[in-house]
């Protein structure tokens, strides 16, 4: 998934604003990467991030970062479910 | 004190063991068992037939449909597009036992050579790849369509899924009966908990078909699809419907799961292509 890309014409704090989403879309795209390496990754994170991407394209930060809390989260809960999978899946073998 | 410690990690981890090695003879036993003992009134050998074999409501629509099957025309071009010659003059019947006639039960198999779960419509990739052609897509099309006119002159042959003496082999079953059975998704829903424990039970407005036999009939018409498509396609779907982002079709990952899923239904008769809604 591409990083969104400083525009180098903004002012001093949406600067700042900007480099702030960056740094938390990054993380939550990594989040999501390990939870696609456990093969546990949820249907809509990919696509939640994208419109987390074209919201701050248009200039929506609050929006983008509500975008990239919700897609952060999704990650997180998939790797722990990979995590407790791992553990749980056997009691649910018939036997 | 000491001794008595000793004793329960010896019990625990015997337990442990126990459950952690059943065998695939086990499984299926026990997994045949089940189903067996909730829909006593299914005679066995009518699993293949899926929910309409646990649904008089539904199996009444379902023979309805079968009276003109919708499959029919795939299984008519998936005949002339296995005879049809590739480019360099052979055609499929060359890459498979028999010309590829009353092969379907041949299928899934863990292939030693490749050390891989090779599926039908693997082989027939495989074997246009081998002859020179691009790979079909693996979902619907053609792929789906030969797969049916393979399956069709397979009709009623036995499903005796093997498992080589060999460790890969035991591992891609593992694998496939891990993936059964964990949850996943935004969901949390694991193939099992619908298929399994809640089989038999509505899902909204659908009822939710047993696993045994589950993968006999494929590939199926179904009428939300408006078109014949691959088991995996089915995969696919579940996967979606639970929001777990699936993975693809024939992947290594999904041909380990159909590798469990028909061994599991060792013993039942192969009867694709079928009708589903």
């Amino acid at each position: 998934m591409p990083v969104v890309l400083l525009d180098s014409g903004t002012d001093a704090f949406a600067q700042s604003e900007m480099e702030t989403f960056v740094a938390a879309f990054n993380e939550a795209n990594l989040k999501r990467k390990e939870a696609s390496r456990l093969g546990h990754e949820w249907r809509d994170t990919a696509k939640i991030l994208r419109n987390a991407k074209k919201a701050a394209e248009a200039g929506n930060l609050d929006e983008a970062m509500e975008y990239v809390e919700q897609a952060r989260l999704q990650s997180e809960m998939a790797i722990v479910q990979a995590q407790r999978e791992e553990k749980l899946w056997r009691g649910r073998i018939i036997r | 004190m000491k001794k008595l410690s000793v004793l329960i990690v010896v019990v625990v981890f015997s337990g442990v063991s126990a459950i952690a090695f059943s065998t695939p003879e086990e499984d299926r036993i026990a997994f045949q068992n089940y189903y067996f003992s909730k829909f006593p009134d299914t005679p066995r050998e009518d699993f293949i037939n899926g929910v309409y074999s646990i649904s008089k409501e539904l199996r009444e629509q379902w023979l309805e449909l079968e009276d003109f099957p919708p499959y029919e025309i795939a299984i008519d071009e998936g005949k002339e597009l296995f005879e049809t010659p590739f480019a360099n003059g052979k055609t499929y019947a060359g890459c498979f036992e028999n010309d590829g006639i009353e092969v379907r039960q041949n299928y899934p198999y863990f292939d030693l050579e490749q050390g891989q779960v090779i599926t039908l419509e693997f082989a027939i990739n495989q074997c246009r790849e081998a002859n020179g052609e691009e790979p079909l897509p693996y979902r619907k099309g053609d792929i789906a369509a030969i797969s049916a006119y393979m399956a069709y002159t397979s009709r009623g042959q036995t499903i005796d899924v093997e498992i080589p003496d060999d460790p890969r082999a035991l591992a891609a079953y593992e694998m496939g009966k891990q993936y059964y059975y964990t949850k996943r998704g935004q969901l949390n829903f694991a193939c099992s908990d619908c298929h399994v424990v809640s089989s038999g039970t509505k899902l909204r407005s659908e009822t939710l078909s047993p696993a045994l036999g589950n993968t006999s009939h494929f590939p199926v018409y179904r009428l939300e699809w408006n078109e014949i498509g691959t088991l995996h396609r089915r995969f696919v779907g579940c996967n979606q419907q639970v929001r777990a982002k699936p993975f693809k079709p024939q992947s290594e990952v999904y041909r380990n799961l159909e590798f469990f899923l028909t061994y599991m239904s060792n013993g039942l008769k192969f009867n694709g292509p079928g009708v589903r809604k």
